[in-house]
């Protein structure tokens, strides 16, 4: 006679195990509606894009700051942000955002493909011969190669990997018949190859953009560079609206910046925009606040 | 019984199709002198990929491009399967003299047979000539693919069928299936170029598989996006998913609206809007079922704008209903040589973004374009809206001013060409600076184009550490790496425990003695050939000594077979292990020429050997029979 489960009373505990989950989720949901103002930022997200769809753009921008400003960042809410600062004319915030959406969603295409329009955008705006080489990042071939990929996905392909490595020469120890030791023995290295790929991806990921210290120019006239981290020091360059540069320091809420042809200038608080790291918005840099 | 006949006739007539076919496929019956014309040529064949296609005979048109693309399909009927490649090239011709111009036959080789389409005719006239009403297409021979009849499921919002060709006006294409099916619906099936016309998809989900989360499942249930190719959209999702409650069939369905666009056709002739997926996973307790459904293509027929009464100049891009137009001065007067704003509003219905409209031309002022935003429509109200800045700099002191601000337009509603007039333009211009040269002017950056389309969708979340800043993550990871060392470094820590206490496990003399044997297997052993086959023996003994944990070496062989037959070990076996160590006694002490080589063989043999003892039951002695 087989062994089946619902000889054990499956059909009876289960759905009593069900109703108590149930019962449990149900009195903390109903305790978080109080308590989680979860619905009312969503009410926030809702408006803005009332405002936005009505062509009211500082007001959606003021509610997606707002957002923003409370840790809430999903790809919509990026992506929405973007379209207002584009309508508001405010490029580099816009440029900034859709960077940001992409290190939360690297295959976000209809994203991708904005950015490339602001960034068209941005680079017919500017005057003949100002170039327009700062408004692409450089980034090198193993940046390129897990730029497509989220970090999650690859390091649970490492932890994979991992069990699959280590298991497999588990496996093999205690194997007695010859053709599976020789199986184990070629899929072990072939599993450990790709563990490794994994991990320098992870690397690139988790290292390699953290080091690169991408931001974006977000202040919509040309930021000044200063040779010192204050508004007294002497003026280096000029780095444009939506240029890419490198923070290389930070002091005092100013900036430590390198552009594309590798000039240093020291910018003001708010007028760049890290793309990987917390966000910062300055609360004098919000939209709509006071100066 | 009845899905069983469909699926069979279904499949009869999948089967049924000619083998080859090759059809041609106009885009127009008339076109002007010097238009663009779009020929399809679809070769299809059951038989295989066609050997050759051969070029396309054209008469009155002269051929500027082509591009050819290739798929397949299969199907299965009837107890055998079905291969179908299909050979689309896409031809652009250009209409060189006026009359009735001829394409075809086009001609393809499948399978050594040579296959040939009909001919199709089509009327060139002179340019401003308006199109012969309705010029039919010759076509001897076989003919075109026609343009497909509504799905069944398509009707009219009150529910009346649709024509079989030639429809028009609103149609919603819905066909009720369990648990969950798909409605698609257009405003309009029949709009001119540019002419905006209204999607709608709705989700219908049985009541009762909609848990507390409808909002969840509407907004997720949608998994290939319907084809829009050949339009332009503005995307009006409602920032909430509203549900309804309808009955169908005898069953109550939720349903909900989850795409709402408005689209403006690009391209003249027949468009169509492509099937959307949808999929709804059902849990149950012991199972899970996908459910995946598909909405109705809808065709849409998109007319040219006509000739008659065109405006010379005229952009298509320029279509609209009921557009107004109003211009004004930023400011209430002027500085000869310095620029001052002017502002353009235009207002209607229609795709605004894409209308071109040219910078005023005033008499001692020139004007170029500052600035632009678009407020798209919503999904409450059609209407655009379009500002336009233009820098405006006079030259000379005096008035500036302009009757009126003008843009023509096609307007659909009215199905004519109109022009857009706004109210007198005019201002007082004061003596100044030396005025700037034209050149000078640098047009402003094109701010806020403003066709992207919002994302209604609620995913707000904060964001998580990254998944290598948590420590879960390296334990994760290092965990197997971990637990092997910590296998090999206890089983090596407890060889080592046992080496120094004197006990020896059988398992460790297997271990030992199959890496001896390898190494002389292989050739690799250290010592003379005599010294090889007394490692094989002692291999060998050391492990069936361990088995039996009773010495064997020193008893004649007549004894040691009695010996292991008490233990329980398989006669065959016993054997075996007979001849190997009389072949070892012999090679020790018998030398010949090939003596490394029979080493050799007589490690392979032990190996074997060694491995059969290894899963051999073996009682230990004293408790064998």
């Amino acid at each position: 006679m087989r062994f089946r489960i619902s000889d054990f009373g499956f059909r009876i505990w289960l759905p009593a195990m069900m109703l108590f989950v149930f019962v449990v989720l149900g009195w903390k949901d109903s305790k978080s509606e109080i308590r989680n103002p979860k619905s009312e930022i969503g009410s926030v997200f809702a408006a803005a894009n009332d405002e936005l769809a009505a062509g009211r753009h500082d007001g959606a921008i003021a509610g997606y700051e707002a957002l923003l400003v409370l840790g809430m960042e999903s790809p919509n809410l990026l992506y929405n942000a973007a379209v207002a600062y584009r309508r508001a004319g405010m490029l580099g915030r816009a440029i900034l955002a859709l960077e940001r959406l992409l290190v939360l969603d690297p295959r976000d295409a209809e994203a991708r493909r904005f950015l490339d329009d602001v960034r068209a955008q941005v680079g017919r705006s500017r005057p003949r011969g100002a170039g327009t080489g700062g408004l692409f990042p450089r980034r090198g071939l193993l940046h390129a190669a897990s730029g497509r990929l989220r970090e999650a996905e690859v390091a649970a392909a490492a932890v994979v990997l991992s069990f699959l490595t280590f298991g497999l020469l588990f496996a093999r120890r205690f194997a007695r018949r010859e053709a599976l030791r020789l199986g184990l023995a070629i899929a072990a290295p072939v599993s450990a190859v790709l563990l490794a790929v994994a991990c320098v991806l992870l690397w690139s990921k988790a290292a390699l953009e953290a080091d690169a210290a991408e931001a974006v120019i977000i202040a919509p006239v040309a930021a000044a560079a200063r040779e010192g981290p204050s508004t007294e020091s002497p003026e280096s360059f000029r780095p444009a609206e939506g240029d890419i540069v490198r923070v290389v320091g930070r002091a005092g809420g100013w900036s430590a910046v390198l552009d594309e042809s590798g000039r240093r200038g020291w910018v003001a608080p708010g007028d760049v925009g890290e793309i990987f790291g917390p966000l910062v918005i300055p609360s004098g840099q919000m939209y709509g606040a006071p100066p | 019984m009845l899905v069983a006949a469909v699926v069979l006739g279904a499949a009869t007539a999948a089967l049924a199709q000619e083998p080859v076919s090759v059809t041609i496929r106009a885009s127009a019956g008339s076109v002007a002198v010097g238009e663009m014309l779009r020929v399809d040529v679809t070769i299809a064949s059951s038989l295989g990929d066609p050997e050759h296609v051969g070029g396309l005979p054209v008469q009155g048109f002269s051929v500027v491009g082509s591009v050819q693309s290739q798929s397949m399909e299969f199907s299965f009927g009837m107890g055998r399967s079905v291969h179908r490649v299909r050979v689309v090239t896409t031809y652009t011709l250009r209409a060189d003299s006026p009359g009735v111009g001829t394409i075809g036959p086009a001609m393809a080789v499948v399978g050594g047979e040579r296959y040939s389409s009909g001919v199709v005719q089509v009327q060139i006239r002179l340019p401003h000539q308006p199109p012969a009403g309705g010029f039919p297409m010759t076509v001897p021979g076989p003919a075109p693919a026609p343009a497909p009849a509504p799905a069944p499921a398509c009707r009219r919002p009150d529910g009346g069928l649709m024509p079989a060709s030639g429809s028009d006006g609103p149609v919603t294409c819905r066909e009720p299936q369990p648990s969950l099916f798909l409605e698609a619906s257009v405003s309009d099936t029949r709009v001119y170029l540019g002419e905006p016309l209204r999607f709608h998809l709705r989700v219908h989900v049985e009541r009762d598989l909609v848990g507390f989360s409808a909002g969840g499942i509407f907004s997720q249930v949608i998994q290939r996006e319907p084809v829009l190719e050949g339009f332009l959209r503005v995307n009006l999702e409602p920032a909430r998913i509203d549900t309804g409650l309808d009955l169908v069939g005898g069953r109550r369905y939720l349903h909900a609206v989850v795409r709402d666009k408005i689209l403006y056709p690009t391209r003249a002739g027949r468009l169509e809007i492509g099937p959307a997926i949808g999929s709804l996973t059902l849990r149950r307790v012991f199972d899970v079922e996908e459910v995946r459904r598909e909405s109705a293509a809808i065709a849409v027929e998109v007319l040219s704008l006509p000739e008659e009464g065109r405006p010379p100049g005229f952009s298509p891009n320029n279509v609209a209903r009921d557009l107004r137009v109003d211009a004004r001065f930023a400011a209430d007067a002027a500085v000869a040589g310095q620029p001052i704003e002017m502002e353009v509003i235009l207002s209607g219905e229609g795709n605004l973004a894409a209308f071109r409209v040219d910078p005023p031309r005033f008499a001692g002022a020139t004007a170029v374009k500052s600035g632009d935003s678009v407020v798209e429509p919503t999904a409450g109200s059609m209407t655009s809206r379009r500002t336009i800045r233009f820098a405006v700099t006079p030259t000379a002191e005096g008035r500036l001013g302009l009757p009126a601000f003008e843009t023509p337009y096609f307007d659909y509603g009215a199905a004519g060409y109109r022009i857009a007039r706004s109210g007198r333009l005019d201002i007082a211009v004061a003596p100044g600076a030396a005025p700037r040269s034209v050149e000078a002017d640098e047009p402003s950056p094109e701010r806020a184009a403003g066709t992207v389309s919002i994302r209604p969708w609620n995913d707000l979340g904060t964001v998580g550490r990254p998944w290598h800043a948590t420590p879960a993550f390296w334990i994760a990871l290092l965990a197997p790496a971990a637990a092997l060392g910590l296998l090999y470094a206890g089983a090596g820590a407890a060889r080592i425990v046992r080496g120094r206490r004197g006990v020896v496990r059988p398992r460790d003399l297997f271990r030992r003695g199959d890496a001896t044997l390898r190494r002389i297997a292989k050739g690799k052993a250290d010592g003379d050939p005599a010294a090889q086959f007394a490692a094989v023996e002692a291999a060998l003994m050391d492990y069936l000594e361990a088995r039996l944990a009773a010495p064997l070496r020193g008893y004649t062989s007549h004894d040691m077979h009695r010996r292991l037959v008490d233990a329980g070990l398989d006669a065959s076996i016993i054997d075996r292990l007979a001849v190997l160590i009389e072949g070892c006694e012999f090679g020790r002490f018998a030398p010949s020429e090939n003596q490394g080589r029979a080493a050799g063989d007589s490690a392979r043999s032990a190996i074997e050997l060694l491995r059969a003892l290894d899963a051999a039951r073996i009682e230990p002695s004293g408790r064998g029979s």
